[in-house]
């Protein structure tokens, strides 16, 4: 659903000798409906990639078009819509709002983009259906798992139909089995809707299920292969993925293999 | 109901705040329905007193307070000053003899002349029987308070002056039939029971002390003249002529009556009002207070909503409305508490004639609508600073 094009993409934090750069001229391309991982072990950039491709962070030059838009030039006002209309986020730690139900919850987008919601009740319905809990609709957050949370994130990520959803470590609070079904949950709402998924991670079991991986290495993109998406991969098989993004090397952080 | 379940979550917190703005509304309540009743006697006072130029003895001090007696033939004197339209003899006497201190206007024994009425701009009306024009001896129209104070009705009878607990061997009254009670005019007029001139110079002597009630012919007595100007004339400089014209009489000029009434009334609103205002900045800090640390709890959540579509003006919209639902509910608590205490106090207090607070609409949309506005500036601050929060940062912290 979203073309995404990466063109020179830079993010510097701070000035002269203690300039850090964390995105050293990314180039990219991601088409319709892919489902991409992005790796690397901590600081490689791929954390700060994500956030200026979710619009969260302006990067220091460079550009990023999605759909034709070049989002450089939008204002804050417009990055704010954009987000809204395009861009779904699921994170690490849920970001579930403790004040509101699941339902609620999944429907926080459409407060700020508008709309019917009338029609986007039913829709918030029919996401729970897909994501197997239509039986917790009112249920808070601190009455779910913590599948059932992230699963009830995705959900809030798909409400506003957008055509590109960005997870920042979507299974990394949940444990192996949990994470499988929430691997096989996005597998399956991106090959039903076409939603581009593009997911940064170091859960190797997730990366081995998309269909693109991309190696990120000190700001800079190390490999981009396209894959053959695993649906029962084994953790210890996809261990070679690790050499590449260099997390066992003895300076990085171990990757979690399962 | 998702701000009044953010409000709960954080219990105890919320609870103070909204118990400083309660306490500062309550403050604000009660003091300005102390100031309300004041200012409501003040501009009674005006009026009725500034359609008129009250002339008492010589030596009386402001309003005529502690003066002496005037001679009736002083009426003659003062109304055959150029410019006077009419000149209405007073008499009168405390219609309680042991009457101490009184926070509002004391109640009295009004004797006047018959027909005073057609002069006065403060217009009276009878709640029941009839209104204090030519008054026969022998009866009583009572204002308001003095009737609710002493239960009296159209056909009773009334002792006057009431006698106090133990009486002088000397002491006398009389006993008076009610023919009207007034309505409530939140003046003078309400502690005043009106007799005829006649009955009123009656007190006057009685009033006196035994050696000298015995040696005064009270006929000839009066407390007070009322004067009044012909259309046209300034009142205050025909009471300058009066005082130049008529020796032994002091002439007070209306301007001088009115504007001591304002200031006391400026400077008693400036001292309730002032206190209140103290609590209610005391309790708007603290929703400050609390709704900054609500801003940084919530670092998350408003980056979470910044990244699902929330603009600037929807953040800030969010928290002021938090701040502004704080204020109303403290505001709520406040104004219901003040109502309790000056409506307790207000019947606790009516037996001594003591109304001490009026809770008006007006004064109670105020203490709301100024505690909604403190909440709303008290989010100021916290909103913006909640808006200005950067998504990424938000999100990422702990």
């Amino acid at each position: 659903m979203a073309n995404i094009e990466l063109t020179d993409l830079r993010k510097t934090f701070g000035k002269g000798e203690r300039a850090v750069h964390a995105v050293d001229g990314i180039n990219l391309t991601i088409g319709d409906g892919e489902f991409v991982s992005m790796v690397g072990r901590s600081g490689s950039g791929k954390t700060t990639t994500l956030d200026c491709l979710g619009l969260l962070m302006r990067p220091t030059s460079g550009k990023i078009v999605i759909d034709g838009t070049d989002t450089s030039t939008l204002s804050d006002g417009k990055r704010a819509d954009f987000r809204s209309h395009k861009i779904g986020f699921i994170f690490q730690g849920f970001n579930l709002l403790p004040s509101l139900n699941a339902i609620d919850n999944v429907m926080l987008p459409l407060r700020y983009s508008g709309g019917d919601k009338k029609a986007a009740r039913l829709r918030a319905q029919d996401l729970f259906e897909e994501i197997g809990m239509s039986d917790r609709m009112t249920h808070r957050p601190t009455q779910l798992s913590g599948g059932e949370q992230q699963r009830v994130a995705i959900a809030r990520a798909l409400i506003n139909q957008p055509t590109l959803v960005l997870g920042d470590e979507p299974t990394g609070e949940v444990d192996t089995e949990t994470s499988q079904k929430l691997i096989a949950l996005m597998r399956r709402l991106n090959r039903e809707t076409g939603v581009t998924f593009i997911l940064v991670t170091h859960d190797l079991d997730l990366a081995s299920r998309t269909d693109r991986l991309v190696r990120l290495k000190d700001g800079r993109v190390i490999s981009d292969e396209r894959q053959t998406a695993r649906t029962d991969a084994p953790a210890d098989d996809i261990a070679d993925l690790v050499s590449a993004t260099g997390a066992k090397d003895g300076k990085g952080e171990p990757v979690p293999v399962a | 109901m998702e701000i009044l379940r953010n409000l709960w979550r954080r219990k105890l917190r919320n609870i103070l705040t909204i118990s400083g703005i309660a306490i500062g509304i309550m403050a604000f309540t009660t003091m300005g329905s102390m100031a309300e009743k004041n200012n409501k006697l003040i501009d009674g006072g005006v009026k009725y007193f500034s359609d008129h130029i009250a002339v008492s003895d010589s030596t009386s001090g402001f309003g005529g307070g502690g003066g002496g007696l005037i001679d009736v033939s002083k009426v003659a004197r003062v109304q055959a000053v150029d410019g006077v339209l009419a000149a209405f003899a007073t008499a009168g006497a405390a219609a309680k003899a042991d009457s101490g201190f009184s926070f509002g206007v004391p109640d009295e024994i009004a004797g006047a002349a018959p027909g005073e009425g057609n002069y006065e701009n403060f217009k009276l009306s009878a709640k029941t029987g009839v209104l204090p024009t030519d008054i026969p001896d022998g009866q009583v129209v009572l204002g308001s308070d003095i009737a609710k104070e002493f239960g009296k009705s159209v056909g009773d009878t009334i002792d006057l002056p009431q006698a106090p607990k133990t009486p002088r061997a000397d002491f006398v009254n009389h006993s008076f039939k009610v023919i009207g009670v007034l309505n409530k005019t939140l003046t003078a007029p309400d502690n005043f029971a009106f007799v005829s001139l006649h009955d009123g110079q009656v007190a006057l002597g009685d009033a006196l002390p035994p050696a000298v009630r015995s040696q005064v012919d009270t006929s000839k007595l009066i407390s007070g003249i009322d004067v009044y100007g012909k259309p046209g004339v300034n009142l205050d400089n025909l009471a300058k002529k009066i005082n130049t014209e008529v020796p032994g009489v002091k002439a007070q000029p209306p301007t001088e009556v009115v504007n001591a009434f304002k200031s006391f009334s400026l400077i008693f609103s400036a001292i309730t009002l002032g206190a209140a205002l103290l609590a209610l900045i005391v309790g708007g800090l603290s929703v400050v207070n609390t709704m900054l640390m609500s801003v940084t709890e919530r670092y998350r959540e408003i980056g979470l909503k910044k990244a699902v579509g929330a603009k600037t003006r929807h953040i800030i919209k969010e928290f002021l409305t938090e701040s502004v639902v704080i204020g109303l509910i403290g505001g709520s608590i406040g104004l219901l508490l003040g109502f309790i205490i000056t409506s307790t106090i207000n019947a606790s207090t009516a037996s001594q004639n003591l109304d001490l607070f009026l809770l008006t609409p007006s004064l109670a949309g105020t203490a709301l609508a100024f505690a909604v506005v403190l909440g709303g500036l008290a989010g100021v601050i916290p909103a913006f600073s909640a808006a200005r929060l950067d998504p990424v940062t938000a999100l990422r912290s702990q």
